[in-house]
């Protein structure tokens, strides 16, 4: 019999769904051995029928939210935060650093093309925050990353399936990188840079903050070999989650400057002071904000 | 005076429900679509850094990223006066065709596809593409392939197909092979045929909606991007045309702010944008785009274009979307063989660096105009953002149609029909929620029906 | 016990930093196949340094703990669980008696470096205490600034629970603290050491220190009644500010 798949859409982008479709030919095999009982995106919706596994794609923003992640716990036996919202806030989640009233103010009058006190009457009241679906369900699986690659979410529904050879591996984005790291002299550190001219060579070897190296595999390292630096969309490598002492800012300041000769100081305040883009996908997460060695209020400015 | 909310609505992308106000004789005075969640990107993106916005703006949604992705970029090159080579040039037109394929294709055959093949009146258990697969499935395996020959483009040239990122401030960072090149141009000429296939499964669904045609009239100017009188998607003059085919105004990118406004809605977390001038509604989008332009620079897409054009111009209907998508995916498509048959060099990147400025790009998204501005200091840190976004430029389109289609059905009795109806007036637009209040989640459907603003009836589907 | 050391050969990227890091020359690097090669593993006392810089997280190691206990995060290793389901976890988080020598291993510690204050810092000590809590107040994970002082104590029961299970009474002016579960208390009762001494003073201290940052108030420490099933702390208060 066909295992069957629920899945719902929370404060996200509906990326992670779109990347379901995006196995191509591959979603024929895979709805061989799965039925689809409920995809909001994809079909009018019938409540939540039962199922075996439940996919969740992003974070809880408002009651409505709450109740749908409650009622997907309910009527799955396996629960999956899909994606990186759903696990850590993601994006959606830098809302958690600011009051309500600081977003409403901004978008409704503090903009080139709005108008002064023009709120919008009776909209629905949000969650005091954004935050991950664990703070409300008990998980199962975490599947992060902006969105999984679909290799994974294939990957992940066959390690739930108990089928075997299926794994979700425990490395970093290096462990997929085809570019060397390589030491150099004479490096500086270049700020606000997404790329770096060497397309073999390591980022961090060529000065520019790159978060693959603590940051969980989960995307087949497309960026970094497609020339972009990692931005850390997945969230945090294992170690980073487990290891209370070790964090973003102080492991790529370390190797940084163990490759290159950029002072580690100079690197762990640059990552500090722009904290808001280094730690973007995360920090809505007590695996982040619970660090001793992080103090993301403090870093962004926001109190 | 009654209110008839629809909530949850499916198969568009967003959280939403919609609400109808009747008066005691039936009649519908307005329709309105309220959107009920708010990510408050504009707060979210201030301190960060300036060249990460085509990475990070392109969260702002899954089916629409590349455009993000694009506005962005093309935000940061216009305040930095940088020149990206012919070469990158080519290869972003290239995904950004792939990117309006898939969405299109997603948008016409995946979302509306039910609607359209199986008739507003197919029980909605059956309105979904895996009935569609079941029972039509030779015409839906083709809109399916059609959707992934898209994707597969933004894939090869964007570096991931949801939330690509090689388009970068200075052109793009890496170039697909000559045998990627090679697969990519023959996708585009199997596209061309896929949608020469598709096109009498269309014309078919059409004239069977011809009798809401006009429910669906929105009496609005028409917005879009114009490189002198061709459709492009990328930055250009901005044209307003209105319903009797008059241009009025015309606008740079650097001067939106100086034409468009946005208002709050009530119960509704997504702002309305109207021209400055006279606080005038208008609508954006393929239906836009072609009553603006009057030609594309491919063969079968002109053809088609000038059929499209005997019939009446400019068009107001909102069901003529659906006709104007499936000729812009006709160009894409065949854009797509163009372009990757013109090989690619690796003259790819002219230097940038980030500093102080104001940044504006308006792209042509597939839903309509999309505007980012950003506003940094001397470090290149991110003090002020501004997103204006294509579906919210639609909001008194859709409220409009929303109306119309609401007065044809409102006084039969037939709930479901109803309900069907309004969300298909809605889909025509082809919504999205998650860029429109850089919000997200789904869209749920309930109908209350209120009379002297209290609710005196509610139907729903699907709602507990 | 010898440690073993394994480099996972597909993850390796042939950074050579485990290579230097290692403060006892475990590895050699293979340049030919562009990897470290394990070469004095009886040398391995355990450090993880090579495990920390991997850029890949390509080393791993059997028979040796990857650290105290009492150090981890029963959250972040589920997590970790849940983000690798499939794969055996290093660190068994609900081993009862595990977790109960971690506990008093941190206790043991604790009480080490109240004594090493006390001997260097004499009567500025519970200072340390109360720096300790202010900074824990900067760095608070919180959804929004709290309105009142009673939202701030309820942030405090929440914040220290489950390691102190925290009351709070107040009348007008008056605060009263109570503590029943606290691992100090089991801790001294079972080292018979008395209880009310610099480890609670620096408990009491750094408790003010995060309510007095958090509240915009000050604490003026009355009484402190130390007890086997319960300690009270009877405090008098000060607004430093307005809701």
């Amino acid at each position: 019999m066909k295992a069957k798949v629920s899945t719902e859409w929370l404060s996200g982008c509906s990326g992670c769904h779109i990347a379901v479709v995006d196995l191509h030919e591959k979603l024929l095999n895979l709805v061989d051995s799965i039925e689809f009982v409920r995809i909001p995106v994809l079909m009018d919706e019938r409540g939540y029928p039962k199922a075996d596994i439940g996919l969740v794609e992003g974070a809880v923003r408002s009651d409505h939210d709450r109740e749908a992640v409650l009622k997907m716990r309910e009527s799955v036996d396996k629960l999956v935060a899909f994606g990186t919202c759903a696990s850590y806030g993601g994006v959606s989640g830098l809302g958690w650093l600011y009051k309500d009233d600081a977003i409403l103010s901004k978008v409704y009058g503090g903009l080139p093309t709005t108008t002064e006190a023009d709120r919008p009457e009776g909209a629905p009241v949000l969650e005091h925050s954004v935050i991950p679906i664990d703070e409300v369900v008990e998980v199962d699986v975490h599947l992060p990353g902006c969105p999984p690659h679909p290799y994974y979410i294939a990957q992940a529904i066959k390690v739930l399936l108990g089928e075997k050879g299926a794994v979700m591996p425990a490395g970093t984005v290096c462990s997929q990188c085809n570019r060397k790291m390589e030491k150099r002299v004479g490096v500086t550190l270049k700020k606000g840079a997404v790329t770096a001219p060497e397309k073999d060579i390591c980022f961090l070897s060529q000065g520019v903050i790159c978060l693959g190296s603590v940051t969980l595999e989960r995307c087949r390292a497309q960026c970094t070999n497609k020339g972009v630096a990692c931005a850390g969309c997945t969230g945090p490598s294992i170690a980073v989650v487990t290891e209370p002492h070790l964090d973003i800012r102080n492991m790529v300041a370390k190797r940084m400057s163990l490759l290159t000769d950029i002072d580690e100081t100079e690197i762990r305040d640059y990552i500090a002071k722009e904290a808001k883009t280094f730690y973007s996908y995360a920090l809505s997460s007590p695996i982040i904000y619970k660090k001793p060695a992080v103090e993301i209020r403090e870093w962004v400015g926001v109190k | 005076m009654s209110k008839l909310v629809i909530n949850p609505v499916t198969r568009i992308e967003g959280h939403a429900k919609i609400t109808l106000d009747i008066d005691d004789a039936g009649k519908v005075n307005q329709g309105h679509l309220q959107v009920l969640e708010i990510r408050g990107f504009e707060k979210l993106l201030e301190g960060m850094e300036l060249f990460k916005m085509p990475l990070i703006t392109a969260r702002i949604c899954g089916v629409c990223p590349a455009a993000h992705h694009m506005a962005a970029v093309t935000a940061i090159e216009n305040g930095l006066g940088v020149k990206i080579t012919d070469t990158a040039g080519r290869l972003r037109e290239l995904m950004y065709m792939g990117h309006i394929l898939h969405s299109h294709a997603l948008s016409t055959f995946v979302l509306a596809g039910p609607d359209l093949l199986l008739g507003l009146d197919a029980s909605h258990e059956q309105r979904n593409i895996f009935e569609l697969l079941r029972l039509k499935p030779d015409a839906a395996k083709k809109m399916l392939r059609l959707r992934s020959i898209g994707q597969r483009v933004v894939e090869i040239v964007g570096g991931r197909g949801v939330h690509p990122v090689t388009s970068i401030p200075g052109g793009l960072t890496s170039a697909p092979s000559a045998e990627e090149m090679t697969s990519m141009a023959s996708w585009g000429s199997e596209a061309v045929d896929l949608l020469d296939q598709l096109s009498i499964v269309i014309t078919e669904a059409l004239k069977k909606l011809e009798d809401i045609r006009d429910s669906l009239d929105i009496p609005f100017s028409s917005m879009s991007l114009t490189d002198n009188g061709k459709v492009t998607f990328f930055e250009s003059p901005c044209v307003v045309m209105n319903p009797s085919g008059k241009t009025d105004p015309v606008f740079d990118s650097g001067d939106y702010a100086g034409y468009l406004t946005e208002h709050s809605m009530p119960g509704s977390y997504m702002k309305s944008v109207m021209l400055r001038d006279g606080d005038r509604p208008f609508f954006v989008g393929p239906l836009a785009r072609l009553n603006v332009n009057d030609s594309f620079i491919t063969p079968k897409a002109d053809n088609l274009l000038a059929a499209y054009r005997t019939k009446k111009h400019p068009r107001t209907s909102a069901l003529d979307y659906v006709e104007a998508r499936f000729i812009e995916m006709v160009y894409c498509a065949e854009r797509i063989e163009e372009l990757s048959a013109k090989g690619a060099d690796e003259n790819l990147m002219v230097g940038a660096t980030p500093g102080a400025g104001t940044f504006i790009g308006m792209v042509e998204a597939p839903r309509g105009t999309l505007i980012h501005e950003y506003r940094t200091d001397d470090e290149g840190i991110l003090t002020d953002a501004n997103l204006i976004v294509a579906t919210q430029n639609n909001y008194a389109a859709i409220d409009h149609c929303i109306t119309g289609m609401a007065s044809k059905y409102a006084g039969t009795g037939q709930d479901e029909l109803l309900m069907s109806s309004v969300e298909f007036a809605l889909r025509c637009f082809d919504p999205c929620l998650a860029c429109a209040t850089h919000a997200s989640g789904q869209m749920p459907m309930v109908v209350e029906i209120r009379e002297n603003g209290t609710i005196v009836r509610t139907i729903s589907r699907g709602v507990k | 016990m010898m440690i073993k050391v394994f480099v996972d050969e597909e993850a390796c990227v042939g950074c050579t930093l485990c290579v230097d890091e290692c403060s006892t020359d475990v590895f050699e690097f293979d340049e030919e196949k562009n990897l470290p090669v394990v070469k004095r593993e009886k040398e391995c006392f355990g450090c993880f340094s090579c495990l920390e810089i991997c850029p890949a997280e390509a080393i791993s190691h059997e028979d040796a703990e990857l650290s105290d206990n009492y150090y981890h995060d029963d959250y972040a290793l589920d997590f970790a669980g849940k983000l690798t389901p499939g794969t055996p976890q290093q660190v068994d988080v609900k081993n009862e008696s595990e977790q109960k020598k971690a506990l008093g291993d941190l206790g043991i510690r604790l009480l080490s470096i109240a004594a090493v204050f006390r001997h260097t810092l004499g009567g500025s000590m519970p200072a340390v205490g109360t720096m300790a809590g202010r900074t824990l107040a900067n760095q608070l994970p919180r959804y929004h600034e709290p309105e009142s002082f009673q939202e701030v104590l309820e942030m405090a029961v929440n914040q220290f629970g489950p390691s102190w299970d925290l009351n709070f009474s107040t009348d007008g002016d008056q605060l009263t603290v109570t503590t029943k579960t606290c691992f100090i208390r089991e801790l001294c009762s079972k080292e018979n050491i008395e209880l009310g001494g610099d480890l609670c003073v620096l408990f009491y201290n750094n408790l003010a220190g995060y309510l007095g940052k958090m509240g915009g108030i000050r604490l003026k420490l009355e009484s402190m009644e130390p007890g086997n099933d319960q300690c009270v702390y009877r405090v008098k208060t000060f607004q430093r500010k307005k809701y």
